[in-house]
């Protein structure tokens, strides 16, 4: 062939090729999307003009681009209508995002992969959602896409991302955090577990074994996770923890005599079921607050004498605890104690506990103790529970903190059958650590037996109950085999009358493998059954997948939780503040929980008086509400530094104390009308009736020795402001912003301010 | 003066040739490749099997769950946990809630544009009780779908429409 013909043959292919280019770039899928997207622009059109424009409008290149978050996106090539609300119903891809998250996130500004993932530069679908090889990064849809919010919102919770800040607090509140370390996250929450020195003094045996062999048969929704531990391994743990004394407990003197009905007064006035489980309903259900442990069999777990020590030296006993140091005299400790032994028991223990065996002799139980305590830091156990000269605290799990961005080929799937990807295999570790447990790996054909009963025994777990303690002995094979399992069965793997098969004696270490392997005697594992539902599995999939290496795209973009005063009293105050716990159910500020009001702007809202007067003698705030502060019989003094402090402190400068100018009675009874056309009465009371949704604004408290009426209580600015916006004040509020004008809420709060007590002459207290 | 033909010699006219053609056979090549790999059924990525998984073990779906979180924090106190008028302030008001289950409610429930008017507007600016406060200025459009989304849950199939 000529070198010419050559010549012409190759300018014709290359022309070829380069029409083909030009070809495809035309018909590319974005560009039909374009198409289709203009045309269903034009149908909803209504100027002939632009309809006719947009019929014949050409494709257009487009892509977002912001060098700061290292964006190139091209996604809204295809996905046109991402942000024309008229899109809401369209197919995809010309759908509009769904919610209203591009408002706060405009996709001109931060593109789509920030959040999504996915291939931003490539032009095809398969390409761009990565879900091609070696793209590591796909397409994030749904929930899934929480997991990148907090590259920018590195802490705190998450607006609009609820299963993310969910999943990142169960981080801690579970404890995942005790055994393994996740940088940033800091400790494990010092609620999750009680410290156990003094353990012993504090428990039955019989309590205690059942409860480290199944918590949950013992108490409703345990926090503690099932272990799965055996019998053999909870006698141990139970051994060495029983050995736990608390000489404050063991040298007190006996409790001296209580009396029921004192008792039963003194648990009523104290609000025990605020945080205490006390008992179930009638379908089954606990009834009381879950701050606290549930107490429903607390007598069959304790004795009276760490019960009376507890009440009279709460905080001594437990510095971290969460209960508050309740002000009892002996004898007031001891009715209560009474009531507690009397109410509180669990007759199927109580049995168990007249059955149990003799404890085993001195020598054999310190033996038994010292592999407990091996136990004890094996399990981790000591990363949630503090244990005084116990095993220190060691994270046994391995980190988390780039969990995320771990090569997917690292991940050990074992032989559970999901699909090889990051999310189902947090899924399924989270909801079934159990199916990764393993067996040996090695084939038995491929050892000697004696090879193989080494294995076995080097194998079984847990480490500190065999192999450590004892080499396997020398001797015939069969032997060996009844050897281990003997010990097995002692530790209670298997059945007492599991047998070796009689006959064919060269399988024997053959089945042994087998059967331990059945048993999960082999389980390496020890992470535990947390029992979580799909959705509290799918929490912290999506917060373990937003564990990644990627950290903020940059420091502009970091997203800070809204700056709050920081609440830290001092001196007295913050004395009383400890004493009595107040934190463990109120929050101030940054402080606090949300079981009881939020005092954060309490001075602006309430009567100084009023409040003196409630610390004092504390009343249930609604008809409908079982619980109520307890009666922490205050003296004077303490309820007038707490009340003088929380009223000076939490009085905003923004809400007047009075309104200017002063509300007249016009006013108020304009507002007396207004009450009912706005339908108020359906949620509060007043003299007239009203339901029972709010608190009441007119009831008087027996015995309370000041008005408890709206008028008496509250404070004329801030009802007004109340009434403005309820959920600027407190954004959980049930009561519905009304669109009030600016004499409508004046007039309301006039009437509401002139709801006051009609009763004695009021006592003022300096 | 006259133009010189530049002199390539015939060796480098070749290997010019051989590299033309040596890319458009690999341009071919690649485009082949890409085409093999975008074949369906590529890549597994199992998140939407994984989320639709938990979706269908759960009784209700996400606009549902949305929808229950709101009625049972701001309407079920009247209207009560199942919707039947017998929350725990029901009684104390001089008219009764709406009953969710009942056939009327289903009725009414076709014209959704009315239903969310009360929602957003209270009972009274739809000729209803007072006692249903407007809602429009704590619930935003989305929220008030949820919520009637749940209501739909709430209220059951239509008459005569065929039951799960």
């Amino acid at each position: 062939m000529s070198l010419r013909a050559l010549f012409g043959l190759s300018s014709l292919l290359l022309a070829l090729l380069t029409l083909a280019t030009f070809v495809d770039e035309f018909t590319a899928s974005w560009a039909d999307h374009q198409r289709e997207y203009n045309t269903l622009l034009a149908e909803k059109a209504t100027d002939p003009a632009l309809k006719k424009e947009l019929v014949s409008r050409w494709p257009v290149f487009e892509q977002i681009y912001n060098p700061e978050l290292g964006v190139v996106d091209r996604c809204i090539l295809c996905h046109r209508g991402i942000d024309n609300p008229d899109m809401k119903n369209a197919s995809q891809p010309h759908r509009s995002h769904p919610g209203n998250l591009l408002e706060s996130h405009p996709q001109q500004k931060y593109g789509c992969t920030i959040c999504h993932q996915g291939q931003g530069r490539a032009t095809d679908k398969q390409a761009a959602w990565g879900r091609v090889s070696h793209w590591e990064k796909p397409l994030l849809t749904g929930s899934f896409v929480q997991a990148t919010c907090t590259r920018c919102h590195v802490s705190g919770d998450v607006p609009q991302a609820p299963l993310i800040s969910r999943g990142r607090k169960m981080l801690r509140s579970l404890g995942c955090v005790a055994c393994h370390q996740v940088e940033g996250l800091g400790g494990v929450d010092p609620r999750v577990a009680p410290d156990l020195s003094g353990i012993g003094s504090k428990v039955t045996r019989a309590w205690l074994s059942r409860w480290l062999t199944r918590p949950d048969s013992v108490l409703p929704a345990p926090k503690m996770p099932d272990y799965g531990l055996r019998s053999g391994e909870v006698e141990a743990i139970a051994a060495y923890l029983m050995q736990q004394r608390s000489p404050m407990v063991d040298s007190a003197p006996a409790v001296p005599e209580g009396d029921y009905d004192r008792g039963s007064l003194i648990y009523k006035q104290f609000q025990c079921i605020d945080c205490h489980v006390t008992r179930f309903s009638r379908n089954g259900k606990p009834v009381g607050g879950s701050i606290g442990p549930a107490l429903v069999h607390v007598a069959t777990k304790t004795n009276r004498k760490w019960l009376f020590a507890w009440l009279r030296e709460t905080h001594r006993m437990q510095p971290r605890t969460l209960m508050p140091h309740f002000k009892l005299s002996d004898q007031q400790a001891a009715d209560l104690v009474e009531y507690i032994c009397e109410e509180w028991y669990d007759p199927d223990i109580e049995d168990e506990v007249l059955d149990e065996p003799e404890p085993a002799p001195g020598e054999q139980k310190k033996e038994l103790a010292a592999v407990g305590m091996a136990l004890f830091a094996n399990y981790g156990c000591s990363g949630c529970h503090g244990i005084d000269h116990g095993p220190s605290p060691t994270r046994i799990g391995p980190e988390l903190t780039y969990i995320g961005s771990k090569d997917l080929h690292r991940f050990d799937f074992g032989k559970v059958d999901i699909r090889h990807t990051r999310p189902d295999y947090f899924f399924a570790k989270v909801k079934d650590p159990g199916q990764f447990g393993k067996g040996l790996d090695v084939p038995s054909h491929l050892l000697s037996s004696r090879e193989l009963l080494e294995r076995i025994w080097k194998g079984l777990t847990p480490a500190a109950l065999f192999s450590e303690r004892t080499p396997l002995p020398a001797g015939k094979e069969d032997d060996t085999v009844t050897w281990i399992l003997d010990r097995v069965k002692a530790a209670g793997f298997l059945k007492k009358a599991t047998m070796p098969p009689p006959s064919d004696e060269a399988s024997r270490p053959v089945w042994l493998r087998k059967t331990l392997e059945n048993s999960g005697a082999f389980s390496v594992l020890k992470m535990p059954d947390f029992g979580l539902s799909d959705e509290d599995s799918l929490a912290l999939t999506i917060a373990l997948m937003s564990l990644t290496e990627e950290g903020p795209p940059s420091k502009r973009y970091i997203a800070s939780p809204p700056a709050t005063q920081h609440f830290d009293p001092q001196g007295q105050v913050g004395q009383l503040f400890d004493r009595y716990r107040c934190l463990s159910c109120h929050s101030v500020w940054d402080q606090g929980e949300n079981l009881a009001a939020d005092l954060s702007n309490e001075g602006s809202r309430v009567d100084r008086n009023w409040l003196y007067e409630f610390l004092r003698r504390p009343y249930s705030m609604r008809r409908t509400l079982t619980i109520a502060m307890p009666q922490f019989h205050l003296t004077e003094d303490e309820a007038r530094t707490l009340a003088d402090y929380l009223w000076f402190v939490t009085t905003r400068d923004d809400i007047p104390g009075r309104l200017d100018p002063p509300l007249t009675a016009t006013e108020a009874e304009a507002g007396k009308l207004l009450f009912q056309a706005k339908g108020c009465q359906a949620c509060h009371q007043t003299s007239t009736g009203g339901g029972d949704v709010g608190p009441s604004l007119a009831t008087q408290v027996p015995d309370f020795p000041v008005g408890t009426w709206a008028g008496d209580k509250l404070r004329e600015g801030w009802v007004a402001t109340w009434l403005k916006n309820p959920h600027a004040l407190l954004p959980e509020a049930r009561e519905p912003r009304l669109d009030l004008t600016q004499a409508e809420i004046r007039a309301l709060t006039a009437f509401v301010m002139s709801l006051r007590w009609p009763g004695p002459q009021q006592k003022v207290n300096p | 003066m006259t133009l010189d033909r530049p002199n390539i010699t015939p060796g480098i006219n070749r290997a010019a040739l051989i590299a033309i053609l040596a890319y458009c056979v690999f341009a071919i090549f690649m485009e082949f490749v890409r085409g093999m790999q975008h074949a369906p059924g590529g890549a597994p990525y199992g998140f939407e099997s994984l989320e639709e998984r938990i979706a269908l073990s759960a009784p209700l779906g996400p606009q549902e769950t949305k929808g229950k979180i709101l009625y049972d924090h701001y309407c079920a106190v009247c209207h009560g946990d199942s919707g039947q008028a017998d929350g725990l302030n029901a009684s104390r008001l001089t008219i009764g809630p709406r009953d969710f289950t009942a056939p009327e409610f289903r009725a009414r429930l076709k014209d959704e544009t009315a239903v969310v008017k009360v929602i957003r507007e209270g009972g009274l600016a739809s000729g209803l009780s007072s006692s249903m406060p407007p809602w429009g200025l704590t619930l935003n459009p989305t929220q008030t779908t949820e919520l009637v989304t749940y209501l739909k849950k709430l209220a059951g199939p239509p008459a005569g429409a065929p039951g799960p």
